[in-house]
């Protein structure tokens, strides 16, 4: 029995090969969670486990692509013969790309759905079977973005699909409320938030580091440890009566315009 | 705590309103369970504030005090810095609900609404800031509002109001705070329908106490109302250091209402 809020819970995280990712999985380990992190890079995700390993806490690494339905089985065929169960389900991983709308071909509007919106599906889909014939129930905590509330510039897919993720898990929330009072559906909307997503396709210097700490209310740099901390709070129990919320995390940066 | 680790509110101090009773007398002790140095009992009822506070032993503070009163607050602050020193947290949970449409509803009943619930807020936040800016290097304030401020309902016209007021003031006020480069953050928490000494007095009054308490679970995807306990668990996360890139938001707590 290990303890902490998130003590003995089979928490799955995918894309916990690096940023948010790897950053929740860490968090809710020192919390006393077992991880199962996903991806499909095994070396990093050999990195995410000993990272947890080295301070006590407990993980593993299960090889992933969260946009393809058989790796979804075979995930959820992993936790429930090893573990019994699953309790809490992050669906992180996801892609980004700028872009100009008029250049954007098809193909990558289209891969960038997949990624983000489809990979959400399948993933709460699949979870929910699990938690909703569990007494406990879970919790699934959907990483959406600020740019699912405001218009980014040159980033119009990616503004729709998470936009799409956000009204996905209000819905998938009812629906779940309804299977099993106890299983949960919330998404998150991290500001943003500097990791190899952004560094990626905007480059990783100073100065960009410092536009990006000025454009949110607190003139604060994001980091995955901030959205970590909101991630062990949605699934901790402690917010058992939460769901169907979109919670931002984003230095202000969305506060005069928000509504719920 | 658990056993000698650090609390999640370690050395702050936290001003409840309304801390007697229902949401703020459990968001007292959830601050003292999680370390706080002093926690503020503030409230017009003496009887169950006074015990309250002798419960909670010596960082628990008695004060009597009138969230509609200018002179209440004025007096307050000095107060609680000669007997802490300082002020980190504001927890704004003093309220009343009474019901009317608007066709019930007099302007005296409106106007009484919106004394308590807006004004009452308004005055807290604009005295606990002047004290919290100058004392705390972590500054937090959380309102309390209610699902009404973000989806109202018929026959709650002037507590709906009052309680969107407080939503948008809250925006105000973490965008402010923010501009002036306060280290103080301004959140709110909408509980949904919460088993409290509020909804007693509202079962109370029904014809059918067991129907009303059906009613009032059937409008929640979750089927039930919440806990004050969980209510208290939302505000101390955002009062928290774990919060510190949040600001401005309205958090739900509310069995998925606003989702719905
Ligand atoms: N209980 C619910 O279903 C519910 C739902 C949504 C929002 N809320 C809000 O949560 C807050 C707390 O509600 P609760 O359910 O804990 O109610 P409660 O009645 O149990 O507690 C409210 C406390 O506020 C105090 N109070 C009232 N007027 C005051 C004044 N002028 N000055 C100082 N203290 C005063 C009361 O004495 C009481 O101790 C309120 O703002 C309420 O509107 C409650």
């Amino acid at each position: 029995m290990s303890t902490g809020r998130l003590a003995d819970k089979i928490c799955v995280v995918t894309g916990a090969t690096s940023g948010l990712g790897r950053a929740a999985a860490r968090r809710m380990a020192g919390e006393g969670a077992i991880i199962v992190g996903t991806g499909r890079n095994a070396e990093q995700g050999a990195r995410t486990v000993s990272l947890i390993s080295e301070t006590g806490g407990q993980a593993e690494f299960w090889r992933q692509d969260v946009t393809a339905e058989t790796d979804w089985q075979a995930l959820v065929e992993h936790c429930t013969t090893r573990y019994g169960r699953i309790d809490v389900l992050v669906n992180n991983a996801g892609g980004f790309f700028v872009r100009p709308l008029e250049e954007t071909p098809l193909e990558d509007f289209q891969w960038l759905w997949r990624v983000n919106v489809e990979s959400v599906f399948l993933g709460t889909r699949a979870a929910l079977q699990v938690m909703a014939a569990q007494a406990e129930g879970g919790s699934i905590i959907n990483m959406s973005s600020l740019a699912g509330q405001v218009g980014l510039d040159q980033a119009s897919a990616y503004c729709a699909s998470k936009a799409a993720v956000t009204q996905f898990s209000r819905a998938a929330a009812v629906e779940a409320a309804a299977l099993n009072a106890r299983v949960r559906v919330n998404s998150l909307n991290p500001g943003v938030i500097l990791t190899e997503m952004i560094t990626g396709s905007y480059g990783d210097s100073e100065e960009l580091q410092q536009y990006f700490a000025k454009d949110n209310a607190l003139k604060m740099m994001g980091l995955p440890e901030h959205i970590a901390d909101a991630v062990v709070y949605l699934a901790a129990d402690e917010s058992r009566h939460v769901t169907g919320i979109a919670l931002s995390v984003d230095g202000g940066r969305g506060a005069d315009f928000r509504d719920k | 705590m658990t056993g000698g680790v650090m609390g999640r509110v370690e050395g702050k101090v936290v001003f409840v309103t309304g801390g007697a009773s229902g949401i703020g007398e459990h968001s007292a002790r959830a601050f003292l369970a999680e370390g706080a140095a002093g926690v503020v009992i503030a409230d017009i009822d003496a009887a169950r504030g006074t015990a309250l506070a002798a419960e909670l032993g010596d960082r628990a503070m008695w004060l009597r005090h009138d969230i509609t009163a200018e002179a209440d607050w004025q007096d307050a602050m000095p107060a609680v810095r000669e007997r802490f020193g300082k002020l980190d947290v504001l927890v704004n949970s003093a309220g009343i609900s009474l019901p009317s449409s608007i066709e019930e509803a007099t302007y005296e009943h409106w106007r009484h609404l919106h004394r308590v619930n807006a004004d009452g807020v308004f005055l807290g936040c604009k005295y606990a800031l002047a004290l919290i800016r100058e004392t705390s290097d972590a500054g937090a304030i959380i309102n309390v509002s209610s699902t009404m401020g973000l989806r109202p309902t018929s026959y709650l016209a002037a507590y709906s109001s009052s309680k969107a007021a407080v939503a948008n003031l809250t925006r105000s006020i973490a965008l402010h705070c923010a501009e002036q480069g306060y280290p103080v953050r301004c959140n709110a928490v909408h509980p949904g329908a919460i088993r409290t000494p509020m909804m007693e007095a509202y079962l109370a009054a029904a014809e059918d106490p067991d129907a009303q308490l059906q009613a009032f679970a059937a409008v929640h995807p979750m089927q039930r109302v919440g806990r004050p306990e969980e209510v208290a668990a939302a505000i101390l996360f955002l009062a928290s250091d774990e919060a510190a890139f949040i600001t401005g938001v309205s958090l739900p707590v509310d069995g998925g209402y606003c989702a719905a």
